[in-house]
């Protein structure tokens, strides 16, 4: 029988409990999916122009707009940077009235404009508790915080420009009903609200995609499954996936084509706009700095190695 | 014997102390950088596992919450690196055998210097922990705030040494040393502070507390820097004064000015350190 | 005559009301080996404190010869005195190893960087450490932080040693390498300064002895000559056979009279009734004589030819120890009376 000391017992004991501890808080999240899983990093990703072609865009895309109407700040520069920061995330469960307020309200409704809106609609009698009873969906995500800087050609102010929600819902069979909700919640609210100057747009899947992709959409793993199943269910007529890139064939001007690449992480990679003879007329690439993190772990970890070994080395000398 | 060389002025005495302090305190080295970079990877790394918890909105920010255990651990290793840096000397009578062998200006200095190097490595691992970790999590660059930190937290540390070891100078016993230093910076300038703001509200900035000029280590971190360095939040109604219908208004002085809190650890530390020298100089074993 | 290496001048050191040491006088010849002997609370400690710059005198001064310079003002030679090595009182270290200690300690004093090893190896072995020397002074025993505390008072080869109760804690044989070294010291030259308490080790080994009470210095000499300041020492005679006890008396009162020219005639009773005593159980004489040497020689040849039908002498020696104790008893109960004590 092998014979441990009590002391290291005990410090055995501390690190399978602090171990059992860790695993239990790391992987909690994690089991309580079910087929897909989030894979969100806290960590921070460096977006950047890398091309755009102004007059390509006017002819194409819309002649009086610009990038800077898709993303905020200088993204009509070469060259112009954004940076995002994963602050952390949280599993939840969201109901009707959240989907309303957390996707569809603030993207067609400035924030002036939504809490007027609420209170009209309570006075309605549409407040969260008969929303919710009317309509029971539920949908499971990851909702994640993250702190924005605006593209800029000069440096990253100190302060972040804002900090906005990312979704990532667990099931992309979700979006079918979320979509279905909101038209009928939509249909009966205008209704109602004929008479003052709000109004719900009606949206088909191709536009609901869209405005997703372009609001904070990210996807769980396994991420071509996935946004397979998110297209097939919604009935998206122009939207097409390969592998993790969300393909948009859309007309402003004239046709042209976005495709977004999802990263591991189910966070958009990169942001392309082509003509249809395939031009490039913009791109937004993402770059992180993680390997100058572990090139400098594995510097660190080879220093320490070498340092313990010349300790051995030096104690193994034969003491005169 | 020829091939000696005896100069009054080499440092070389001063230089084989603070090697010799580099070993003698090495395994109090280790335990404190073990602290600290545990405490760093709690904070910084461990913590930020649980996707809940988040992430601070900036680099800064995030320099800052990971500062707040600074002064701690600078605190703690201060008092035991010196506490007993003059006073064991007498209390476990090593002197008799150290002092005929080197003057005591050079003595004081070299183990000062010694166990200095050592807190400061404490300390330069926890920055370039948090520094890692902030280039990590916020794909660098490193905000240049947190070197001019770093080098606020360096002088702190020094201030805190040269305080300690003045008490070391006079104190007999190690333990009470540690004590006694642990107890004034820990609770004693904060109270005064207290009592300071109470009777005389921002027209006295209490300069004279370590513990405030240390506040000046996540204070630079600040955008901008607190302007003004004097708030009040007052709690509770109208009418003034305390009770219930009043209100209570708690002032709080955030940090010093970068020019007079960098001007008054220089003092601390020079004032300090001379007059521990001094009194270790006349003191006799 | 060697030069003076050492002088005290009216050396003074009090705390508060308490006079530790009073006036001090001495001085300390090149090659010789001095012992300052006294009773706890003398001053002996406080003295060498002073020789190491580690208390200041509140008046006189200690002038030292440097490098074969002038006399200087210990007080006033700003570096330390290399030149000098000391062990005071119980030596203690702090907790690193016996060979990290002696390098640091060399270093300190200058020893030549590339021979240090070799001298920590040297000392080491000499004082049988050799397996402890790479250990920490915590799990040394009493003895062995002694030999370290002599270790390190010769590391770097000092002109001056200076040792304070250096056979403290050390068993008699290690008691006896030490007295061994101290004479290897001598030797070569060096000036070797010991304090103590015991008498035996202290007269074994030095050429000099300064006795010191209540701060001052009350006989500074060779034992020899300070023996002659009680105008008494003594002679021990072992013989070959035990003396017949029936003719003990007359043989006892025919060695007075032969002898009586030459015994101590004012014979302190304290000290013995008789000039001329038997010790059945040693087999020896013990005979006070008047001191002086030439009645040494007289004595011995007395013994030989006119009691050689009597006895057989086979050993006749002078201890040192003894007749220290009694010159020291002597001058300490004189400086007491002095003082006031009863």
């Amino acid at each position: 029988m092998i014979y441990i000391k009590n002391k290291t017992k005990t410090s055995l004991l501390s690190l399978i409990l602090l171990g059992m501890i860790m695993c239990g808080v790391l992987f909690t999240p994690a089991l309580a999916s079910s087929n897909y899983q989030s894979t969100l990093v806290k960590g921070t990703d460096i977006f950047t122009v890398s091309e755009y072609n102004d007059a390509v865009w006017k002819t194409t895309v819309n002649n009086s707009t610009n990038p800077s109407n898709w993303f905020e700040g200088e993204t009509n520069i070469t060259g112009a940077k954004s940076k995002i920061t994963m602050k952390g995330w949280r599993d939840t469960t969201w109901e009707i009235y959240d989907v309303l307020t957390g996707i569809f309200m603030t993207e067609f409704f400035s924030l002036e404009e939504i809490y007027p809106l609420l209170a009209l609609m309570n006075n309605l009698g549409y407040n969260e508790t008969t929303i919710n009873a009317n309509y029971t969906n539920n949908y499971k995500i990851s909702y994640g915080v993250r702190s924005v800087w605006n593209f800029t050609s000069s440096d990253y102010p100190d302060e972040q420009s804002y900090i906005d929600g990312i979704k990532v819902f667990k099931n992309p069979l979700d979006f079918k009903s979320m979509l279905d909700d909101y038209s009928n919640l939509s249909a009966e609210l205008n209704e109602k609200l004929f008479f003052t100057p709000y109004s719900f747009p009606s949206l088909n899947a191709d536009e609901f995609l869209w405005n997703l992709a372009l609001n904070g959409l990210a996807i769980a793993k396994p991420q071509s499954e996935y946004l397979e199943d998110l297209i097939d269910e919604l009935g998206c007529e122009n939207v097409t996936s390969s592998g993790s890139t969300l393909i948009f064939e859309r007309y402003g001007e004239t046709e042209y084509t976005v495709e977004i690449l999802y990263g591991n992480e189910g966070t958009i990679s990169s942001f392309l706009v082509k003509d249809v003879d395939d031009n490039i007329i913009f791109r937004i690439v993402s770059t992180n700095s993680e390997w100058i993190f572990y090139i400098t772990l594995i510097v660190l970890a080879v220093c320490g190695v070498v340092l313990v070994a010349y300790i051995i080395v030096k104690k193994r000398k034969p003491k005169i | 014997m020829e091939k000696r060389t005896y100069s009054l002025t080499a440092i070389k005495p001063v230089l084989y102390t603070v090697v010799f302090e580099l070993k003698k305190q090495k395994k109090k080295f280790y335990f404190f950088l073990a602290i600290t970079i545990l405490i760093g990877f709690l904070l910084g790394y461990i913590l930020q596992l649980i996707p809940s918890s988040l992430l601070a909105d900036t680099q800064t920010e995030f320099f800052n919450t990971g500062l707040q255990f600074i002064s701690f651990i600078t605190l703690f290793a201060a008092c035991l690196f010196f506490s007993g840096i003059i006073c064991s000397e007498f209390n476990k009578k090593t002197g008799a055998i150290v002092f005929p062998k080197i003057n005591k200006y050079k003595l004081i200095v070299g183990k000062y210097l010694g166990n200095l190097i050592l807190v400061m490595a404490i300390i330069t691992v926890y920055y370039f922990l948090l520094g890692i970790l902030g280039f990590y999590y916020y794909a660098g660059p490193i905000s240049p705030k947190l070197f001019y930190s770093y080098g606020i937290a360096l002088l702190y540390v020094i201030a805190l040494s040269s305080f300690v070891t003045f008490f070391s100078s006079f104190m007999r016993s190690v333990n009470i040393t540690i004590i006694s230093t642990l107890i004034i910076l820990l609770m004693g300038f904060s109270i005064v502070d207290q009592i300071v703001v109470l009777i005389f509200a921002g027209d006295f900035e209490p300069l004279y507390s370590l513990s405030y000029l240390g506040s000046l280590i996540t204070g630079i971190l600040n955008t901008p820097f607190p302007d003004p360095r004097y708030v009040e939040f007052t709690f509770g109604g109208e009418g003034g004064g305390f009770g219930p219908g009043g209100h209570f208004t708690f002032g709080q002085w955030i940090t010093p000015s970068i020019g007079m809190g960098i001007t008054l650890l220089v003092v601390n530390i020079v004032v300090f350190f001379i007059l521990a020298a001094f009194l270790f100089k006349r003191r006799q074993l | 005559m060697s030069e003076v290496v050492m002088k005290f001048e009216n050396l003074t050191k009090k705390y508060g009301n308490f006079t530790a040491v009073n006036e001090i006088n001495l001085e300390v010849r090149r090659g010789e080996i001095i012992g300052l002997v006294g009773p706890n609370g003398a001053g002996k400690t406080t003295t060498i404190k002073m020789m190491a710059k580690i208390l200041r005198p509140n008046s006189g001064r200690i002038l030292i010869r440097t490098n074969h310079s002038e006399l200087e003002d210990l007080q006033k030679v700003s570096s330390t005195i290399t030149q000098i090595g000391f062990l005071i009182d119980i030596p203690s270290f702090y907790n690193m190893t016996a060979y990290q200690l002696l390098r640091y300690f060399a270093n300190l004093q200058n020893y030549p960087k590339d021979q240090i090893d070799e001298r920590i190896n040297e000392l080491i072995t000499l004082f049988k450490l050799t397996e402890w020397k790479h250990e920490k002074v915590k799990t040394f025993s009493k003895g062995m932080v002694q030999k370290l505390g002599m270790i390190q008072a010769i590391i770097h080869d000092p002109e001056i040693v200076i040792l304070d109760e250096p056979q403290t804690g050390l068993d008699p044989l290690a008691r006896v390498e030490i007295r061994r070294y101290i004479r290897k010291l001598q030797s070569q030259g060096k000036t070797i300064f010991i304090a103590s308490h015991m008498l035996y080790e202290i007269s074994e080994v030095c050429d000099k002895i300064a006795l010191i009470n209540y701060g001052s210095i009350i006989g500074f000499d060779t034992v020899e000559n300070l023996a002659l300041v009680l105008k008494t020492s003594e002679i021990n005679c072992v013989l070959l056979n035990p003396l017949n006890p029936s003719e003990l008396e007359t043989l006892l009162n025919r060695l007075s009279e032969k002898l009586n020219s030459y015994l101590d005639q004012n014979l302190d009773p304290l000290i013995s009734k008789i000039p001329i005593k038997y010790y059945p159980e040693q087999q020896g004489l013990k005979i006070f004589y008047d001191g002086r040497n030439e009645s040494k020689g007289e004595i011995l040849k007395i013994l030989i030819k006119d009691f050689e039908s009597d006895f057989t002498v086979i050993s006749f020696t002078q201890p040192k120890t003894s007749q220290l104790e009694r010159v020291y008893a002597e001058m300490v109960k004189e400086n007491n009376s002095n003082n006031g004590d009863v």
